[in-house]
């Protein structure tokens, strides 16, 4: 091998390492991404369900409790403004809303006795406390897919990559503190 | 989780590729014992055919028949709906994009175990022993174990593995009826060749398909036991709740030493604890001892990362805990608390839904009784009346009864008489009618004697029975 077969072999070799290697770590991190815009869609899927539940729920409470139409109306508002809800933190923050006055309905069938043993909102009340566990769980799997991929974008090399091809840096979904801190209020008025 | 996967894949392929040489040689060997002179490409173009039908089988059919041979139903949301949301929950942690499918098989013995090959197309099996037995937070852990060595691709490699093995012990069977063939030709094939290279080949013959099989299943149970750790790991991670899946293994363990559960030896590694081998230690057993699974998650120290779960596997197991080197890196740096347990309010709905299912398969006339108690008919049972055995009220089995005839005698079934319901002007009248009682999951007899089930769904106005075919009109007094 002589002098100018080496300097080729170095001119076009290293380059090709080099856009192979990014070729590779460009690919992890779009994987990554789309893992954890899945994770965001699943958790909006399961945030859909809860919100589609909640209707059928009302109209069963109704008829066994009908002086609970503060705590009622409470839900259809958490609901809708969950609905309305836009961006990451403002939906985390509705959402944990309507968790609450979800509660508060749970707590207040303790109260009724026929609504309790009533099959439908039985039903309902294993259907929605099932989607608050998905909605925990997809929440959990989307921050773990957001740490990963947060992290990996950071590191060199790939912080190279992420900054050429514009990676940006992922949002978590947090639960708002307070709220889902706050102990459902249980209603003892005698009616 | 990637590297899990990556390196499970490589190990996979080695398997495979090491477990078809040994196949192929001993196929060779099969033929060249049967027929010196050819026989030995049949052997081997045997031996690939049968390898290459297999691998095929096992992609297509493997966890069907897999399914089959354990005796496991097929569960629907409608049937058990509680079980479906916790294996929902755990598949949506996983970020498994579909749920997998849920089986219930009916045995009293606590197990648990999960097939496919791609994970888009698993499947959880659980026995009704288990669902009876673990609250919410226990079927949880058992659920994601599994849900783990799916996305692990555990369950391809076991189901690959055990095919192979299954296949090489085929062969080296084969082997001996071949060298019993042999022996009934051995007149007219003796003088072929070298007696003395030909006797040698024989004896290499003999011992390769002795030693085989047993090569076969240790290179299979040393890679399986690893896996279990790794599953239990992954579990803690899911659910964020080491403990939940502790006290299952320690329920499980608990009836297993008393209960034996009659599975096909092939498929024993792939439950959660093996049911066949609950007790063996050593390089036999194809799952780590279990107490020393529970040890482990109950010492995380609050965490439940695989960083936790390495530190307390190096605390329990010393070290031959050497091959979790590594796990936890794949935290990355972060932390994982552990959760409350959950608050099961439902007191055991899990079990009685998938109990109702099971007698529902069964064809069992469920009655609820006032106190509380359910009486169960089987379909042979035809009594017209059953005592409920805790407080003695006399119930009328429910039971379709003749259109045209609606006074029949002693009918109570049809309770409150309703009023007369205008028979559907179409050609093809109901014979029979029967008026609903429950709102939920419901049973009645046919006048042929069969046991009909209308579920909460319903929505019909006719149902047919399926042995006798006649049609039964269906009223329903809550509309």
């Amino acid at each position: 091998m002589n002098l100018t077969q080496f300097f080729l072999l170095i001119f076009l070799g290293v380059p090709t390492l080099v856009v192979v290697i990014a070729i590779f770590i460009y690919n992890s991190l779009v994987g990554l991404r789309n893992q954890c815009r899945n994770g965001w869609s699943q958790i909006d899927v399961q945030l859909k369900r809860r919100h589609d539940l909640i209707p059928n729920l009302i109209e069963t409470v109704k008829g066994y409790a009908e002086h609970e139409k503060k705590t009622l109306e409470q839900v259809i508002q958490a609901r809708n403004a969950a609905q309305d809800a836009t961006g990451v933190k403002d939906q985390a923050s509705a959402e944990a809303g309507l968790s609450s006055a979800l509660s508060n309905i749970f707590a207040l069938a303790e109260s009724y006795p026929e609504l309790k043993a009533n099959e439908n909102f039985l039903a309902l009340q294993e259907e929605l406390t099932s989607t608050e566990n998905r909605i925990g769980f997809a929440r959990q799997h989307y921050n773990d897919s957001v740490m990963t991929y947060n992290t990996r974008r950071e590191v060199f090399p790939a912080n190279i990559v992420a900054g050429m091809f514009n990676f940006e840096e992922m949002e978590f979904f947090e639960l708002a503190e307070s709220a889902q801190r706050a102990v459902p209020q249980v209603n003892f008025q005698n009616d | 989780m990637w590297q899990l996967i990556k390196e499970n894949r490589r190990r996979t392929s080695i398997l495979i590729g090491l477990m078809a040489v040994v196949l192929m040689t001993l196929g060779a060997a099969v033929g060249y014992v049967v027929e010196p002179l050819h026989g030995w490409k049949w052997g081997l173009a045997g031996a690939a055919g049968l390898w290459v039908t297999q691998v095929l089988a096992v992609w297509f059919g493997g966890d069907a028949l897999m399914l089959a041979s354990s005796g496991a139903v097929s569960v629907g949301k409608e049937d058990a709906p509680q079980l479906i949301n916790i294996v929902e929950e755990m598949a949506i942690a996983a970020g498994l994009g579909q749920r997998p499918q849920v089986f219930i098989i009916e045995n009293d013995v606590p197990n648990a175990f999960a097939v496919g090959m791609r994970r888009d197309r698993a499947a959880v099996a659980v026995t009704s022993g288990l669902l009876r037995r673990l609250n919410r937070d226990e079927l949880q852990g058992v659920v994601a174990h599994e849900i783990a060595h799916i996305i692990n691709e555990d369950v391809r490699f076991l189901t690959a593995a055990a095919v192979m093995v299954g296949s090489i012990v085929l062969i080296s069977d084969l082997f001996f009826r071949g060298l019993l063939l042999r022996g009934h030709h051995h007149k007219r094939l003796d003088m072929r060749g070298a007696p003395q290279l030909q006797l040698l080949l024989v004896v290499a013959a003999v011992a390769l398909a002795v030693l085989a099989p047993i090569a076969a299943r240790l290179l299979y149970f040393a890679c399986s036991r690893g896996r279990e750790y790794l599953a239990d790991a992954t579990s803690a991670r899911l659910t964020r709740y080491p403990d939940g899946l502790a006290s299952a293994l320690e329920k499980i363990s608990r009836s297993a030493a008393d209960m034996r559960m009659e599975v096909n030896r092939a498929v024993a590694p792939m439950y959660i604890v093996n049911p066949v081998q609950a007790a063996a230690h050593g390089w036999g057993a194809t799952h780590p001892p279990t107490p020393k699974r529970i040890e482990i998650l109950r010492n995380m120290a609050g965490g439940a990362g695989f960083r936790s779960y390495e530190k307390a596997a190096w605390r329990a197991l010393g070290k031959s805990g050497q091959f979790l080197v590594g796990l936890g890196a794949m935290d990355e740096g972060a932390q994982f608390d552990v959760r409350a347990p959950l608050v099961d309010e439902s007191g055991g709905t899990v079990a009685a839904e998938a109990m109702a299912f099971i007698d529902r398969r069964a064809s069992f006339i469920s009655i609820p009784c006032a106190c509380g108690v359910r009486i169960k008919l089987t379909e042979s049972d035809l009594r017209p009346t059953v005592v409920c055995p805790k407080c003695g009220t006399n119930h009328i089995v429910p039971h379709a009864t003749d259109f045209q005839l609606a006074d029949s005698s002693g009918d109570i079934a049809k309770s409150g008489d309703e009023p007369v319901v205008e028979p559907p002007a179409e050609p093809l009248l109901p014979n029979q009618e029967y008026c609903r009682r429950e709102a939920g999951w419901e049973s009645f007899r046919c006048r042929c004697g069969h046991t009909l089930q209308l579920s909460p769904a319903f929505a019909g106005s006719t149902i047919d029975c399926g042995k006798c075919r006649s049609t039964v009109l269906i009223n329903n007094p809550t509309n």
